[in-house]
């Protein structure tokens, strides 16, 4: 029923899009005549209504999705954490019925609407805000059971079992979600980067990095029965922290405090955030008592507590970028004066910390559980470690100067390093005990504990992201001149010759383009071409860079301006910047693998803790 | 003298140590002096990016305007802080792209770190407890005189591998 309505306000707001009802205040101010069917239909999340109506459309999804799942199983869970669900599902609802109604009237119907952004008029319109919506909005599952967890006094593994692939799922979409971001700001912002540490993008990157603590951390609960307490405390942040991302996303929270109250948004997704701030950890409270762990540690060098460590990494890290994101308000309420907080504070502060998490992301996989010996550490960390102690002069005779490079480098050495050995050492071991050969010892490795190697390769993923991040942000190079027809401009191995600028029109836009051959060690390898583009309803215009892509580096064209027959453009050579990419595309296979249904992975599970499927109930209190 | 497995593990903890602690070295800065000062300042067109990230490309001009007189001040033969301090002059603390290190502005630097360390100190509080806790349950135990370490072992092994 819900799913069933909330699907026919969505349909609604596509239909006055598609057939340009511009009497609909929204379809006015997000679209116009001129844009096709395939940026009409994302005009419905460009705007706060929309993005709103979205939300709610997709928990309803969701609610469906998991009743139809478990008609036969968590029959005790279920009830409560469909109610917790619908309880938020009404709160989108109320905010769209009395602060942001996407179906508002105009007065009159304009001839035709403001159209979309042209910097929304890219690809990732398309997959950046949606993938961000699945993120947020799955997270609400896990979240939902945790509570029904707390209220019926379930409190064994139950509701992380339950979940385990929702959170999977979310976790995944919001990482997906912060790298398509990326992609679509280096494409299209044509500055060169792809993170500008704004607080949108803080928003989203706050709960993955909650969400990836929880994920490690419910581990140590399904292996030894501990950390219970914990859990409940990450995965009601990473809720907390996606209600907030949507707020700072859709309120304009942070452009001021003022600007803040004079939203009806804003502060009912802050009476939320309180209230839910004050029920889930009242209720967390209530059940402290019963939140025991079933062991303890037994050395302080075990993977328990060497996830610890990450956790504590993890949630340091989002600590110190919300605190980033929200100084400028404390500032603000504090002095009186506005500050900003930006990228050489965000890099500053998050650098060393996440550079120390890549180091404990090579060390955790490598300790044993429970009590790691003398031997075990010898065996696990000698090779790994000395490859990464290889790595540094080789980096150093290559030119690789900058000590945090060389770090970054070398931890990136060490974790790549572990991953392979575990690997090896798993399929030399299937290899002698079934007699298979090599490749296919390492695919019914990986298919045998899908959890296990698809997370290492979700590792190696990260890696792969690391090694890219670090490279571009210490190596990039970049020039700007101006150029007549014909003349040449040269950075590192690459000579530029400017043929010239031409000047078209299309439906909606006018278009100048300025090409360039390209000559690598003076052979002409490729002609780029980076246009500025003005759209009739813009002020200004936009610029579409120009990037060729390779293993190594993208060379990076920007049209800046012209004037006369004379262009003037900035060009970067960005290193390694396509390993971010692909590091993605690897994170989405080891993902796939993880959350591959595995028959064992129950059988498993409860051999390694007897009782695991006995849940207690706990009496009401 | 250290036997070789003694030695190997003081190096292999050396190398480790060193990991860590090249996380403390503070980042170099890559470009030149007027990309880097237009990477410090923020751009006061409003898109909330650095000068260096909007000028150039985005749909302002602002932020090329600053970065041309970031680069005219340099030809002056002005330092790096004046330039700054006149920026600072003109929009006032929202100019730096970060807070300043001095006053309030401290605890935006100091606080992440902080929490960081208190963290740790909780962390390494609980699991401290933990094994004492462990240590006190394992002594109270009655000893077992059936030969089951050997079957203990084994399972420790096993799921160290396939686990």
């Amino acid at each position: 029923m819900t799913l069933g309505l909330a699907t026919i306000s969505s349909a609604a707001l596509v239909n006055a899009f598609i057939t340009r009802d511009f009497s609909v205040q929204y379809v006015a101010q997000y679209s116009d005549r001129d844009m096709d069917i395939f940026f009409t239909f994302a005009a419905w999340w460009a705007g706060q209504a929309g993005s709103i109506l979205l939300w709610a459309w997709i928990l309803s999804i969701f609610a469906a999705f998991l009743v139809l799942q478990n008609k036969a199983q968590h029959r005790e869970l279920l009830p409560h954490a469909i109610g917790v669900m619908m309880a938020i599902l009404a709160f989108f609802l109320g905010v769209m019925i009395f602060a942001a109604n996407p179906f508002e009237r105009l007065p009159f119907a304009p001839a035709d609407g403001q159209g979309l952004n042209p910097m929304l008029q890219n690809m990732g319109m398309f997959f950046h805000p949606t993938t961000l919506y699945l993120g947020y909005v799955g997270f609400t599952v896990p979240f939902a059971f945790a509570i029904a967890a707390l209220i019926t006094g379930r409190l064994g593994d139950e509701w992380i079992r339950s979940t385990r692939r929702w959170t999977l799922f979310a976790w995944f979409f919001l990482g997906m979600g912060n790298l398509f971001g990326a992609q679509w700001a280096y494409v299209e912002l044509g500055w060169g980067g792809y993170w500008g540490w704004d607080p949108v993008e803080s928003a989203s990157l706050m709960p993955w990095l909650v969400g990836t603590a929880y994920l490690h951390s419910v581990m140590i609960q399904q292996r030894r029965g501990m950390l219970k307490v914990w859990n409940m405390v990450l995965i009601i942040l990473t809720f907390l922290l996606s209600i907030f991302g949507t707020l700072l996303t859709r309120s304009g929270i942070l452009s001021s405090v003022h600007t803040f109250s004079q939203s009806a948004v804003g502060p009912l997704f802050i009476a939320l955030i309180g209230l839910l701030i004050v029920f889930s950890f009242g209720l967390l409270f209530d059940r402290l008592p019963k939140l025991r762990s079933d062991n303890e540690l037994d050395s302080l060098v075990s993977r328990e507590a060497s996830f610890l460590v990450n956790n504590l990494l993890l949630v340091g890290i989002a600590f110190a970028v919300f605190w980033g994101t929200v100084f400028p308000l404390i500032s603000e309420a504090v002095r009186g004066v506005k500050i900003t907080v930006g990228p050489p504070f965000f890099s500053t502060v998050t650098g060393p910390i996440l550079l120390a998490m890549v180091v404990v992301m090579g060390i955790c996989p490598l300790i044993g559980w429970r009590k790691a010996t003398l031997d075990n550490l010898l065996w696990n960390f000698l090779y790994p470690m000395v490859g990464a102690l290889v790595l540094v002069p080789i980096l150093f005779a290559i030119g690789v100067r900058a000590p945090y490079a060389l770090a970054a480098f070398a931890a990136s050495g060490f974790v790549l390093g572990s991953l392979l050995l575990e690997f090896v050492r798993g399929v030399r071991a299937r290899h002698r005990s079934s007699g298979q050969g090599y490749v296919k010892a390492l695919f019914s490795l990986i298919w045998g504990n899908k959890p296990r190697y698809g997370g290492y390769v979700i590792h190696l993923g990260v890696i792969l992201i690391a090694v890219g991040v670090a490279a571009s942000q210490f190596y990039t190079t970049s020039v700007e001149e101006t150029l007549r027809a014909g003349e040449s401009l040269n950075i590192r191995q690459y000579t530029l010759t400017f043929k010239g600028m031409e000047q078209f029109n299309t439906r909606t836009r006018r278009v100048t383009a300025a090409s360039l051959d390209v000559f690598e060690n003076g052979k002409k390898i490729d002609t780029l071409t980076s246009t500025k583009m003005f759209y009739k309803q813009e002020e200004n215009p936009t610029t579409e860079v120009a990037i060729r892509t390779t293993l190594l580096e993208d060379l990076y064209i920007i049209f800046a301006s012209w004037e006369g027959d004379m262009a003037s453009f900035k060009v970067l050579v960005n290193p390694m910047i396509v390993w971010i990419w692909i590091g993605g595309v690897v994170m989405l296979m080891g993902t796939v693998v993880a959350y591959w249904p595995d028959a064992r992975e129950k059988h498993r599970l409860a051999l390694r803790r007897p009782g695991i499927e006995r849940e207690e109930v706990v009496a009401h209190a | 003298m250290p036997d070789r497995r003694t030695t190997a593990a003081v190096v292999s903890l050396a190398i480790l140590a060193l990991l860590v602690f090249l996380t403390l070295v503070p980042a170099a800065m890559a470009g030149s002096e007027t990309d880097d000062i237009a990477g410090q300042l923020t751009c006061q067109c409003g898109c909330g990016y650095t000068a260096l990230a909007c000028g150039g490309a985005m749909q302002c001009d602002v932020g090329d305007q600053m970065v041309a007189l970031i680069s005219q001040k340099f030809k002056e033969g002005q330092t790096r802080d004046e330039i700054m301090a006149y920026f600072i002059g003109q929009y006032g603390e929202k100019a730096p792209a970060a807070p300043t290190k001095e006053g309030f502005n401290l605890t935006a630097w100091i606080m992440p770190f902080f929490a960081v360390a208190a963290g740790g100190a909780v962390v390494y509080l609980v699991l401290r407890s933990w094994l004492e806790s462990h240590r006190l349950q394992v002594e109270a135990e009655p000893t077992v005189t059936t030969d089951l370490g050997s079957y203990g072992d084994r399972i420790d092994r096993e799921l160290e591998q396939y686990g």
